[in-house]
C-alpha cells in the first residue's frame, strides 16, 4: 500500500507527531490531540506498518518506599535508633534493656545489631551470662536515611536518572525491604524520514464514496482506499419461494399442459361430499374415527346440494349396500380426507361433457406423526369424463403423468375404492427406490354417476403427492415438507 | 399373513413359489413382506374372501384353471338335522344369527391359525370391531343340539370362558377376562346378554365376547358348528359364506342349519349369489377392448364365476358363492379386466380436446407470492392443524375456532384461524438464527361463517431484527398493494397482539382487508422472542376481489 493512501485520521496523527518535534511519548501525543491513549493505538500501528513512524517501548524503573521504609524515614533506621539509645545509657548497657529503650521490634533486632556491627559502631560482650552492648563508633546519621527520606517525599523516584552511588544505596535499601522497585512501560513514537515526507505531501483517503463527494468533485482530494477483496462479506439471505410449494406449482403446470382445468374446494367438508356422494357406505370402516377427523364444533350444517340429488344418493346407498341411509350422518362436518370430494363437487356443478379437471390440495387423516406419516398431506385428483372414455384411457393418462414426472416405467394392479369400478393401483419405478405405490384410480361407479344423471363414463385418479415431493426434493422426513426451520429454507433444502 | 407351504398344499397342484408371488398382486393381494415361508399380504377391503390362505389359494387355483367345477364345491350339500332356536329376547340386544355345519374338516395348526386370522379380520373390518357382526366356531361333537340363541340376565349366565380356569358369571366375564375388557362395551349397557347354549344348558358362547372352553376347536376336531350373530342380517349372512368356503377348502362338507325365529324359519348359509347379465358392448365400452364371447366366458370362469347362458350380445353368469362385493355388472366387468390382466391393456391417451386452465385463486396466489419474494421475504409453509395455545390471536367467540373431535394430539387439535400466530411461532423456533428474518406465508385459514367453517386465504408477513420499525412492515405492504394497483391507507386500531398506538387496519377502497402493527413486548415476552417483530396479515380473498375489480374496470 502506498504511503499516499492514508485515511484522514491517520494523516492528522502523523502531522501531529511531526509538530511535536518528531518524537513523543504516545501518552503525550494523545493528550496533545485531546483524545484517549487507546484511540491512537490502531492508527499508530498502521503508520508503523507503513514505515512512517517507529514505536519503541521504554521500560522505566521507579523506587518507592515500603511500609517499613516509610517508618524508618521518619524515625530513623534501626541501627540509628540503637545508637541513640546507647548514648542515653552512657555508651554501655545490657542488650535487651537497650533494645527495649531503642523501641526496636523483634523482627528489626537482627538488622539493627547486624548493621550497627557492620558499620563498626558497637561491640557485644558476654559477661556473667548477660550480653552487654558497648558503643565503639559514632555517627549522627547513616547515608541511607537521606535517600529514604527523599523517596518518601517524592513518592516515586526514577532510578535510571540517578548517579551510580545513589543507585547502590537504593539497591541496599531494596534488599533491606525498605524500598520497592516498580516498573513502568511507556511507548515512544518517532517519525521516520518517509513519515516526514508523507506528512508534507499525502492526501487523505476515503473508505466510501458518496453522492456529495461526486457531485462536488471533492473526491479528487481523497485517495480511495482499496479493499481486501478476498475477505468474506457479511451474509445475506434472499427471499425465496417454499420449495415444496414450487414443486406443487410444477405439478399444476404439468396438468395445465395436458389440458386439465383446476378446481378448488373447502378443507371442511360435509360427510355427504366426502363419502356419501362417493357411494361410501355410512358404516364403511373409512368413516370410523381412526380414518377421518370429525369436528367437535361446529358439528354439522346444511348440505350445499339440491334435495333431489341427495334423495338419489340415498336411494343408491339403500339399494346397493342394503342399509337405512341417515341424512344426519351426511350433514356432519369432516376434514376432507380425499380430494375426490372436489371432483364429485365438480361433476355436480358441471355435468356436461367433456369434463377434464384436477384439484391439487390438502387432505387430512388421523395417523401417527413421524418421519413417514403425516396427518396433513397433499393429493392430486383428476377426472376426465366423456362418451368415448374408457379404462384404456385411464391407464394411458396415468402412464403419461408418470412419464412427465420422470418415471419411465409404470405398473398396474387391481385396487379397491368404493366409488370406482374397475379400480386400479399404480406403481412407478424409481431407479434407486424400486417400485413406488403412488396412484389410485378407476372409473366412477354407476351408483356415483346416476344421481347426477351422467350417462357417460368418468375416469378418476388420485396421486399421493408428498411421497413424490420427498423424492424430488431429496427429503427423508415427511415433516420437512412443512419445516419450521428457517436455516433449512435458507440453505439448500431439496437442492433448490 | 400366509404360509407358503400351506398355500401350496391348498392349491393342490405343484405350483412354484415364483408363480404364486407373481400372481398375488394381480388378484388384489399386494405383497408387503416376503419371508422364507411366511408372506405378509395386504388385501383390498372389498374382498373378505381373501383374508386368509384358503381364499387366496382358491383364487390362485381358479386363475390357473386348477380343479373342476369351482362353483359347486362351495354350495351346501344339504340341510343338517341340527336346529337353532332363536328366543325373541335377543331382539333388543343382538337380533340376528346365521349358522352352518361343516363336517369332516382336517385341521392343522396352520389351518387353525388361518381360520382365526380370517375370523379376526372379519371382526375388525365388516364386523366393526365385533359390534356389527361376530363369529363363533365350535366343536360340534361337544354340543348337544338343538341349540338355543337367547338373551339372559348376566347374573344367570355361568360358564368357563375360553382360556380361563373357572366358570364365571356374565358380569365377571365382561369385567375380568381380556376379551371382556376389549369388547364388553358392546353389551355392557344391556339388561340381558346374548347367549348361545345347547339342549343340556351347555354354553357355546356369549356373543360377541367369548366362546366357552368346553366347545373349543383343536387339531383333533372333525365336525364344526359355526355361528355369526349381529345387528345386520345381510352382513352376517355374507360373512358366513366367506367362513364356510374357507372351511370347505380345509376338506369340510358344508350343510345348512335351520334357524327358527318366532314364526319364521331360515336355512343358513343363505345363497347370496347374484345372477348378472353381461352385455358385450358394455364390456367394450368400459374396458376399451372388444373381446370374443368365448374369451369373456373363459376370463370369468378363471375368476370363479358360473356361466348360465350365452347369447349373441350378452352372457349370464352367477357370482361365486363367497363373493360379497358384487353389486352389479361393472363389478363383474372389473373381474374380466383383472382376469385379462391390467398390464395387458394398451395405453391410450383420451381423445378429448380441452384447454387447460389454472384456478383464478392459484394465479393470484402466484403473483402475490412472487411479489413477496421480490420484497425479500422467505416463504414458509405450516400446518393448518394447530394447537389451540399457539393461536395467540383470540377469536371473538370461542366457537369461532374450529375444533377437531378426534385429534391425534393436542398439537393438532384446532384448525388455524389466522396466519400471524404461525409466523410468530416460526420466529420463536428460529430466534437463534441470523437476523434480519423476513418471512411470509400465503395460505388458507378456517373461519366460521353462518355456522359453516369455510376456507379463507390469507397473506401474513413478519420482519424481525435487532431493531425494526412500523414503517418496515408498512413500506412492504404498500409496495405489495401498489404493485397490485391498489392504494392502501391505514386506520389506527387496537389489538392485543400489537402495541397500542402502533397498530392499524389496512383499508383499501373503504374495505378493511387486514391489520398491521408492531408486536407488543408482552406478546414477545410470552413467546420468549427477544427481537422485536413487525408484521401484517391480509385477507387475500378480499384483496383478490378488489384487484380483480381494478383490473376489469381498467381493461
Amino acid at each position: 500500500m502506498s504511503a499516499l493512501e492514508l485515511r484522514e485520521s491517520e494523516l492528522r496523527l502523523l502531522r501531529q507527531i511531526a509538530q511535536l518535534g518528531g518524537r513523543a511519548l504516545v501518552s503525550d501525543l494523545a493528550k496533545s490531540m485531546g483524545v484517549d491513549e487507546s484511540a491512537v493505538h490502531t492508527p499508530l500501528m498502521l503508520l508503523k506498518q507503513r514505515g512512517l513512524v517507529t514505536v519503541h517501548e521504554r521500560r522505566r524503573e521507579f523506587a518507592r518506599c515500603s511500609e517499613e521504609g516509610m517508618m524508618c524515614a521518619h524515625h530513623g533506621l534501626p541501627e540509628e535508633r540503637l545508637l541513640q539509645a546507647l548514648e542515653i545509657s552512657k555508651g554501655k548497657g545490657e542488650l535487651y534493656e537497650i533494645l527495649k529503650r531503642a523501641d526496636i521490634k523483634d523482627e528489626e533486632t537482627e538488622a539493627a545489631l547486624g548493621w550497627a556491627r557492620r558499620r563498626g559502631l558497637i561491640n557485644i560482650l558476654a559477661k556473667n551470662g548477660e550480653k552487654i552492648l558497648e558503643k565503639v563508633g559514632d555517627i549522627r546519621e547513616v547515608p541511607e536515611r537521606k535517600i529514604l527520606q527523599e523517596v518518601c517525599e517524592k513518592g516515586l523516584m526514577e532510578i535510571s536518572d540517578l548517579q551510580d552511588e545513589v543507585k547502590r544505596v537504593i539497591e541496599v535499601l531494596r534488599s533491606r525491604g525498605l524500598l520497592e522497585v516498580v516498573e513502568k512501560y511507556e511507548r515512544v513514537v518517532e517519525i521516520t524520514q518517509a513519515g516526514i515526507e508523507t506528512s508534507k505531501k499525502a492526501k487523505p483517503a476515503l473508505t466510501k464514496l458518496n453522492a456529495d463527494l461526486i457531485k462536488s468533485g471533492a473526491w479528487r482530494g481523497y485517495a480511495i482506499q482499496p479493499y481486501d477483496v478476498k475477505a468474506n462479506p457479511p451474509r445475506i439471505y434472499p427471499g425465496k419461494k417454499h420449495p415444496y410449494l414450487e414443486f406443487l406449482d410444477e405439478l399444476r403446470e404439468l396438468l395445465l399442459a395436458m389440458g386439465f382445468e383446476e378446481e378448488v374446494g373447502p378443507f371442511v367438508e360435509f360427510e355427504f361430499w366426502n363419502f356419501d356422494a362417493l357411494f361410501q357406505a355410512q358404516n364403511h370402516p373409512a368413516r370410523e374415527v381412526h380414518d377421518s377427523f370429525y369436528l367437535e364444533s361446529p358439528r354439522e350444517g346444511e348440505i350445499d346440494a339440491d334435495e333431489e340429488y341427495i334423495e338419489c344418493v340415498k336411494k343408491e346407498h339403500e339399494h346397493g349396500w342394503g342399509y337405512k341411509w341417515d341424512l344426519s350422518i351426511a350433514r356432519r362436518f369432516v376434514l376432507r380426507s380425499q380430494t375426490t370430494a372436489v371432483s364429485i363437487r365438480t361433476l355436480h356443478k358441471r355435468r356436461r361433457p367433456p369434463i377434464k379437471t384436477f384439484c391439487l390440495s390438502k387432505v387430512f387423516r388421523p395417523d401417527v406423526v413421524d418421519a413417514k406419516h403425516s396427518i396433513e398431506f397433499h393429493q392430486l385428483d383428476g377426472i376426465i369424463g366423456d362418451y368415448c372414455i374408457n379404462f384404456k384411457h385411464l391407464l394411458g393418462t396415468l402412464a403419461i403423468i408418470a412419464k412427465k414426472l420422470g418415471f419411465e416405467e409404470i405398473r398396474f394392479t387391481p385396487g379397491y375404492f368404493p366409488f370406482t369400478e374397475p379400480s386400479v393401483e399404480g406403481f412407478v419405478k424409481h431407479p434407486r427406490l424400486g417400485w413406488i405405490e403412488c396412484l389410485g384410480a378407476g372409473l366412477f361407479r354407476p351408483e356415483v354417476l346416476r344421481p347426477l344423471n351422467i350417462d357417460y363414463q368418468v375416469i378418476a385418479w388420485g396421486i399421493g403427492v408428498d411421497r413424490l415431493a420427498m423424492i424430488k426434493l431429496g427429503l427423508n422426513d415427511i415433516r420437512d415438507l412443512h419445516t419450521m426451520r428457517l436455516d433449512k429454507l435458507r440453505g439448500n433444502y431439496g437442492g433448490r | 399373513m400366509v404360509n407358503i407351504p400351506d398355500l401350496m398344499s391348498l392349491i393342490k397342484r405343484n405350483v412354484s413359489r415364483e408363480t404364486i408371488i407373481e400372481i398375488l398382486p394381480s388378484i388384489k393381494c399386494s405383497i408387503e413382506e416376503e419371508g422364507d415361508d411366511e408372506v405378509v399380504l395386504e388385501v383390498t377391503a372389498d374382498r373378505p374372501d381373501l383374508f386368509s390362505a384358503e381364499g387366496i389359494a382358491r383364487a390362485i387355483r381358479n386363475y390357473l384353471g386348477i380343479g373342476r367345477d369351482p362353483y359347486r364345491t362351495y354350495v351346501p350339500l344339504g340341510t343338517s338335522n341340527i336346529n337353532v332356536i332363536v328366543n325373541e329376547s335377543v331382539k333388543d340386544v343382538r337380533p340376528f344369527i346365521a349358522c352352518a355345519i361343516v363336517r369332516d374338516v382336517k385341521l392343522t395348526e396352520e389351518a387353525i391359525r388361518q381360520i382365526v386370522q380370517l375370523q379376526e379380520k372379519l371382526h375388525m373390518s365388516y364386523g366393526l370391531r365385533r359390534r356389527m357382526a361376530s363369529i363363533g366356531i365350535y366343536d360340534l361333537d361337544k354340543v348337544k343340539p338343538p341349540i338355543y340363541y337367547e338373551a339372559r340376565p348376566p347374573s344367570e349366565i355361568k360358564f368357563k370362558p375360553l382360556d380361563e380356569d373357572e366358570a364365571m358369571d356374565g358380569y365377571s366375564i365382561v369385567r375380568e377376562t381380556s376379551k371382556g375388557r376389549e369388547y364388553g362395551w358392546i353389551i355392557e349397557g344391556c339388561k340381558r346378554y346374548p347367549l348361545l347354549r345347547d339342549s343340556t344348558n351347555g354354553v357355546l358362547s356369549m356373543p360377541p365376547i367369548v366362546n366357552s372352553e368346553d366347545t373349543k376347536v383343536t387339531v383333533n376336531t372333525k365336525n364344526l358348528f359355526v355361528d355369526i350373530t349381529g345387528l345386520n342380517d345381510r352382513i352376517i349372512n355374507q360373512l358366513l359364506t366367506v367362513i364356510a368356503a374357507a372351511l370347505v377348502d380345509r376338506g369340510g362338507k358344508l350343510y345348512k342349519v335351520k334357524v327358527s325365529y318366532d314364526g319364521r324359519d331360515v336355512a343358513t348359509p343363505l345363497d347370496i349369489t347374484k345372477v348378472v347379465r353381461i352385455d358385450y358392448k358394455k364390456v367394450a365400452n368400459v374396458l376399451g377392448v372388444r373381446l370374443e364371447t368365448e374369451k369373456i366366458s373363459e376370463l370369468l370362469i378363471r375368476m370363479g364365476y358360473d356361466l348360465l347362458s350365452l347369447s349373441q350380445d350378452a352372457l349370464v353368469c352367477r357370482t361365486p358363492p363367497y363373493r360379497v362385493d358384487i353389486i352389479n355388472d361393472v363389478d363383474v366387468i372389473e373381474d374380466v379386466a383383472i382376469s385379462y390382466g391390467y398390464n395387458n391393456f394398451e395405453l391410450e391417451y383420451p381423445p378429448v380436446l380441452t384447454i387447460g386452465k389454472l384456478h383464478e385463486k392459484t394465479k393470484f396466489a402466484k403473483k402475490v407470492r412472487e411479489l413477496m419474494v421480490g420484497l425479500g421475504f422467505q416463504e414458509i409453509y405450516t400446518y393448518v392443524l394447530s394447537s389451540s395455545s399457539s393461536l395467540i390471536i383470540k377469536p371473538a367467540h370461542r366457537s369461532d375456532v374450529v375444533k377437531v373431535g378426534n385429534p391425534v394430539s393436542s398439537e393438532y387439535e384446532v384448525l388455524r384461524n389466522n396466519l400471524s400466530s404461525k409466523l410468530l411461532l416460526f420466529l420463536t423456533l428460529n430466534k437463534h438464527l441470523e437476523h434480519p428474518q423476513r418471512i411470509f406465508e400465503y395460505g388458507d385459514v378456517i373461519v366460521v361463517e353462518k355456522g359453516r367453517p369455510i376456507n379463507q386465504t390469507r397473506l401474513a408477513a413478519a420482519i424481525s431484527n435487532y431493531e425494526v420499525s412500523f414503517e418496515d412492515a408498512q413500506s412492504a405492504l404498500y409496495s405489495l398493494l401498489r404493485s397490485l394497483k391498489l392504494e392502501p391507507t391505514l386506520e389506527p386500531c387496537d389489538s392485543e397482539l400489537y402495541l397500542k398506538g402502533r397498530c392499524a387496519y389496512i383499508i383499501v377502497s373503504n374495505k378493511n382487508v387486514g391489520t398491521l402493527g408492531e408486536v407488543s413486548p408482552e406478546v414477545l415476552e410470552r413467546l420468549k422472542l427477544e427481537y422485536p417483530v413487525v408484521m401484517f396479515e391480509l385477507n387475500a380473498d378480499d384483496v383478490y376481489e378488489l384487484y380483480n375489480m381494478e383490473v376489469t374496470f381498467n381493461s
